[in-house]
């Protein structure tokens, strides 16, 4: 993906201080624009409300082609597009639209959303949460929205059960556990989880003791949050290494042969190392179905080169020995295991293995203290000073897929331990920076957002709350009416609500001036000028950003 | 994106033509609608504007002025307050305005300082 078409005037942006404001804003907001039109930044989409589009039109959601391909992929995933192949599910919006937004529909549908075939940020976050590894909080379109409790496989409510989205989300993640050879079906009738697989997946469950009953054939409020909440089932995982233990002992349900359930727990158990490499940044081929030596169940066959290879089950073998190379610089990078230990430590996948994945350690780091967000931050941020460098970490970002949603709070939970490798380490760079420059993209949106409906308002000229009437007129001079008889608790909100309404006006124009600024100024060119801009002044945005929100939560829904 | 900055900074720069000072006041008493048509709030508005003349006809008013501040940047400045009949309500209410006025002006500036000469 090459980042070429570039608005000229990017690279002149600091003749737009000679120009009228208006001007100068248009033009910065034409960059802006064109920037998300190429997926060099990226937001949640609006609601189908706050973006006034109709989704049919061609030109509907063109800003999000790259958070498109996105959804598409989620959504072939879930079986929701007939596509066989993935890389032309993942430009189905440009090539289909009409089946895209059927796609989008019949996921709203059977989610239980409301079926707009927009993509907003409920469907959004519930389609990321369905598929991604780490759940992400529920967001709403809007500030006046209330938040929903759309934690469908919560485990009180087990309203999961009953949602057919849900179920295909169970279906694919038994799929990628190892469980169920097919995933939820390219574009086929919806159908319940394979009764086979969430069977398996329950001995499982209850052979390794992480739970206490033996379920049947079917999903329950107890397994249904343990199969989709990867963190949890990780969690149970890691608590096996108690009191020095550090293998595996399994108990076996009598009515399943010693070897099929020892062959089921050990690919479950690779699987889910594997899904944390993955998350890690380690590239981990996600359709490799091979098992690898778990201590306490079985040994992975051992590789000899005179076997004849057809002899061997394939499933079992792994000829380049590739997670155990990951494994070994798993333990060296992460851990700071010398190469020795490294190596005896991958040999077998252990208890304590997914501990560390919880609590991060490493040989060489002294973990007495924590490193800080600004640390985090500081730390990308110092490994990027060029423009090749800038559209470089871009042009990796939009070429990740899926991933550059997913394993980021892992990569946190591993620097907060002060193990800073892991910003560094494959990828992780491109996902931080692509990450921060949206985060700073998305908060100088929400203030364009606020600076325009306040100006709408002011234009107009009239507040009346509750009665009380402030008017304004040229310059903003100010004309305030209390009726005569008005209820003293109403002067008072008024009063508040007025103060609130220009708190936000007042913060969002700080940030709109400070990237303004900051962009005008900068010496760097291309789409690295604006890249640079947002994830740089990120941190003088944020405090700004809370600012804004606050007061917008607490203003009434029409001056928002 | 497009969500009209330009068009709302065009519009702020047609409203503005001193920043120099904030004249806030405050009135309190009864306000009689002739009729509700969808104009009365404007004809209210105009109503209060000394500079308009005239109340319009639609509107009739029957208030006071109980608080006035104008503000002159340069460190000049008027407060007016009414003997009687100005609770603490009401006197919050005009720091309110006042308050509101004041940000208002701050975030233009803070948003436009260096596009406007």
């Amino acid at each position: 993906m090459e980042l070429a078409d570039y608005p000229t005037e990017l690279n002149q942006a600091e003749t737009w201080r000679d120009d009228e404001p208006a001007e100068a804003y248009g033009k910065f907001e034409e960059v802006l624009s064109s920037a998300e039109a190429q997926g060099i930044i990226s937001d949640l989409p609006a609601s189908v409300e706050e973006s006034g589009a109709d989704p049919n039109q061609p030109d509907a959601m063109i800003d999000y082609q790259v958070r498109a391909q996105v959804i598409s992929e989620r959504l072939w995933l879930l079986g929701y597009i007939k596509l066989e192949d993935k890389d032309d599910a993942r430009n189905l919006f440009q090539d289909n639209r009409a089946e895209f937004l059927a796609a989008v529909g019949k996921f709203q549908l059977e989610a239980g959303l409301v079926k707009d075939g927009w993509v907003g940020k409920k469907t959004w976050t519930l389609l990321s949460n369905l598929v991604n590894f780490e759940l992400q909080p529920m967001q709403t379109g809007s500030a006046n929205e209330e938040s929903q409790d759309l934690e469908l496989w919560n485990a009180p409510l087990g309203a999961g059960l009953n949602n057919r989205a849900v179920m295909r989300a169970a279906a694919l993640r038994l799929h990628v556990l190892g469980l169920a050879k097919q995933p939820p079906g390219k574009g086929s009738p919806y159908r319940r989880p394979d009764k086979d697989a969430v069977r398996d997946f329950h001995r499982i469950l209850w052979s390794l003791g992480l739970v206490k009953q033996l379920y049947a054939g079917q999903l329950t409020k107890i397994t249904l949050p343990l199969l989709m909440e990867h963190d949890g089932i990780i969690k149970r995982v890691a608590s096996y290494e108690q009191g020095g233990n550090d293998e595996f002992k399994l108990n076996s349900p009598d009515d399943w042969p010693e070897e099929a359930f020892k062959d089921k727990t050990q690919l479950f158990l690779t699987r889910l190392v594997q899904i944390e490499l993955w998350l890690l940044g380690f590239e981990v081929g996600m359709s490799v179905w091979r098992r690898y030596s778990v201590h306490g169940i079985r040994q992975r066959p051992v590789f000899d080169p005179s076997d004849d290879f057809n002899t061997i089950d394939s499933e079992f073998y792994d000829p380049d020995e590739k997670l155990e190379l990951l494994l070994r610089d798993y333990y060296q990078t992460f851990r700071g295991l010398n190469k020795e230990a490294s190596e005896a430590s991958a040999e077998e996948i252990r208890p304590s293995l997914f501990n560390s994945f919880l609590n991060p350690q490493h040989e060489q780091i002294n973990h007495s203290d924590e490193a800080t967000e600004s640390d985090a931050y500081d730390e990308v941020l110092g490994n990027i000073h060029t423009n090749a460098e800038a559209e470089e970490q871009l042009k990796i970002g939009r070429s990740l897929g899926l991933r550059i949603w997913d394993g980021l709070k892992r990569i946190w939970r591993w620097f907060k331990r002060k193990i800073v490798d892991v910003v560094n380490f494959a990828k992780n760079l491109a996902r931080a920076f692509y990450r921060y420059v949206s985060k700073g993209f998305s908060i100088v949106k929400r203030a364009i957002r606020a600076v325009v409906k306040s100006v709408q308002r002011y234009v107009a000229g009239e507040f009346n709350f509750d009665g009380v009437h402030v008017f304004l007129y040229k310059d903003f001079d100010t004309r305030v009416l209390v009726p005569k008889e008005q209820s003293l608790s109403t002067i008072t909100l008024a009063g508040t609500r007025l103060k609130l309404f220009s708190s936000r006006f007042l913060f969002a124009c700080r940030v709109i001036g400070l990237i303004f600024d900051a962009f005008t100024l900068s010496a760097m060119q291309r789409w690295a000028r604006l890249a640079m801009t947002l994830a740089s002044k990120l941190k003088q945005l944020i405090p700004l950003y809370r600012e804004i929100v606050d007061f917008e939560k607490q203003l009434p829904a029409d001056l928002r | 994106m497009g969500i009209g900055l330009k068009k709302a900074v065009k519009k702020l720069n047609d409203a503005i033509d001193d920043l120099t000072s904030l004249h806030v006041q405050t009135y309190s008493g009864t306000v009689n609608f002739n009729n509700t048509s969808a104009g009365a709030f404007d004809n209210l508005r105009e109503s209060l504007n000394p500079s308009a003349g005239t109340a319009a006809a639609t509107t009739s008013l029957d208030v006071n002025l109980k608080l006035e501040t104008l503000v002159k940047f340069d460190g000049d400045s008027y407060n007016f307050v009414a003997t009687e009949n100005v609770s603490d309500e009401l006197f919050k209410l005009h720091k309110d305005a006042l308050d509101s006025g004041l940000k208002t002006r701050l975030g233009l500036l803070e948003m436009v300082k260096n596009t406007f000469s």
